[in-house]
């Protein structure tokens, strides 16, 4: 028999096994951070439904969902518990992702595969008890505490008080049947009531990995015009931060000087191809790295990083402001007010969005939001910023680009 | 008028006042869907303000209490130039 095809005591063969036990070890060790920590955390969602059908967890994955319950009684304070957490994580140098307010992904990199993990927080507001990122337990559910516990593969797991009425909320009445293993959609009034608690600094990232990972093979596009337009207006060697960089193609052409270009990118599948990109080119001097927009931790303190940098780095911004929420166009404009008060320049270019096959949920949003030059304008002037150069509407530019500006934020 | 239901609009012969009241409702609730909508909306963003003050609140308690440790002169000079700007 080979070793593939060996059969572990839990009927999961060779490589199966090993990686079972890999993802069971990462989720014992997440259980036990939180613990530590002081928070009573519980299997849920697919992990749960699989233990307490048939001790299994259910295939073809092992990504796993732990609920903790939430000792915070206000949104702000289930979101400051949420953060420190994630970071408790962070400094086991374990990868996370942040999906909300109230919920982070775990990325544990095992022997055969790499184990998500889904820490969702479990609070009570206005009166009635949730669970991220989509669960609002009915009126009368019993609570989550005391826990109780149950096997799955061969370990032992929390789960909440009553596991089998939240599973009847999160996959219906018929949960033990393996026909019932899709969630089950929140009423809309509980989806607005979490959007706006826990919610939006990463709109449409789902989207934007999508789209970037059916391109992961794509050979690396061109330099837009908008690259070689900044590269005018830019001493040869003046580094600069591309904001919402994409696969990296601006990035990596404006780098190919021996500039330093920092691509920003809240995407990780965008960061992937972008670095795919400056690698294949043997650009060194492109780097890249994360960064949301609508996440205000994050873009303060990266204004603050930035606005320390000697030289100071101009920053890009192409296809990028249109397709963000107000929160996050004012935190692109904050970043620029702190980056550049020593100098740099604000380059924006205002366009459908930058990719004309953009995902659909992006491209709706753009539409939706109608971003003018004459807004942006404002917007800058608002946040103490001066336009320099403004270029309007080429009808001859074959991107039908809407317009293109400079703006600069001296003392 | 179109005709519609038994509990639509009032018949031939029927009280006047409850064909002024059905009208008023038939304009009012496209409005009164557009407020609830906007209403909605609004209520949404001010629920996100909770995620600023947390944003917000832990960079200034990882960051700056921490900065005050390294640096005491520094950070009183800027704490006493912000506090002068406000």
């Amino acid at each position: 028999m080979s070793e593939s095809s060996a059969v572990d005591a839990a009927g999961n063969r060779g490589d199966d096994a090993t990686a079972t036990a890999a993802a069971l070890d990462h989720v014992e060790m997440a259980f036990g951070v939180l613990a530590r920590a002081g928070v009573p955390a519980f299997l849920t969602a697919g992990a749960l439904l699989g233990a307490m059908r048939d001790g299994r967890l259910i295939g073809p994955g092992r990504d796993v969902a732990l609920g903790y319950l939430s000792a915070a009684n206000t949104a702000a304070g289930i979101a400051l518990e949420s953060y420190r957490l994630e970071r408790l994580f962070r400094q086991r140098r374990i990868d996370t992702r942040r999906f909300s307010a109230g919920e982070f992904r775990l990325l544990l990199r095992g022997p055969i595969e790499t184990t998500a993990i889904d820490v969702c927080a479990a609070f009570r507001l206005a009166g009635e008890m949730y669970l991220a990122p989509n669960v609002e337990l009915p009126a009368g559910a019993r609570p989550l505490l005391p826990l109780g516990d149950v096997g799955l593969e061969d370990r032992r797991f929390p789960t909440p008080a009553a596991p089998a009425e939240l599973l009847a909320v999160m996959y219906g009445p018929t949960w033990q049947d393996p026909a019932s293993s899709t969630r089950r959609e929140p009423p809309a009034w509980v989806r607005r009531r979490l959007d706006g608690w826990l919610r939006g600094s990463v709109d449409d990232r789902f989207a934007w990995q999508r789209w970037h990972l059916e391109r992961m093979t794509d050979p690396p596009r061109s330099a837009s015009p908008f690259a070689r337009w900044v590269a005018s207006w830019e001493p040869a060697l003046a580094p600069g931060v591309d904001l919402g960089c994409g696969a990296g193609a601006d990035a990596v052409w404006l780098a190919g000087s021996g500039r330093y270009v920092l691509g920003l990118d809240y995407a990780p599948h965008a960061l992937a191809r972008a670095r795919a990109a400056a690698k294949e080119a043997g650009v060194s001097s492109a780097q890249f790295d994360e960064c949301a927009f609508g996440d205000t931790r994050a873009v303060l303190a990266r204004g603050a990083r930035l606005a320390r940098a000697r030289p100071t780095r101009s920053l890009y911004a192409r296809g990028l402001v249109e397709q963000l929420s107000p929160t996050a166009r004012n935190n692109v404009w904050r970043l620029a007010s702190m980056s550049l008060r020593r100098g740099g320049r604000l380059y924006v270019e205002l366009g459908a969005t930058a990719e004309p096959d953009a995902p659909v949920e992006v491209r709706r949003r753009a539409r939706e939001l109608a971003l003018t030059p004459e807004t942006v304008v404002a917007e800058i002037a608002a946040h103490g910023g001066r336009l320099e150069h403004q270029e309007p509407v080429d009808d001859a530019d074959p991107q039908k680009t809407r317009g293109r500006l400079v703006a600069t934020w001296h003392r | 008028m179109a005709s519609l239901s038994a509990s639509g609009p009032p018949l031939d012969g029927e009280e006047p006042g409850r064909a002024r009241r059905w009208l008023y409702a038939a304009r009012m609730l496209p409005r009164m869907e557009r407020r609830i909508a906007e209403l909605e909306s609004a209520v949404v963003e001010l629920r996100r303000l909770d995620q600023r003050t947390a944003e917000l609140v832990d960079i200034v308690a990882e960051v700056l209490l921490p900065a005050e440790n390294r640096d005491e002169e520094e950070l009183r000079r800027r704490l006493d130039a912000y506090v002068k700007g406000l």
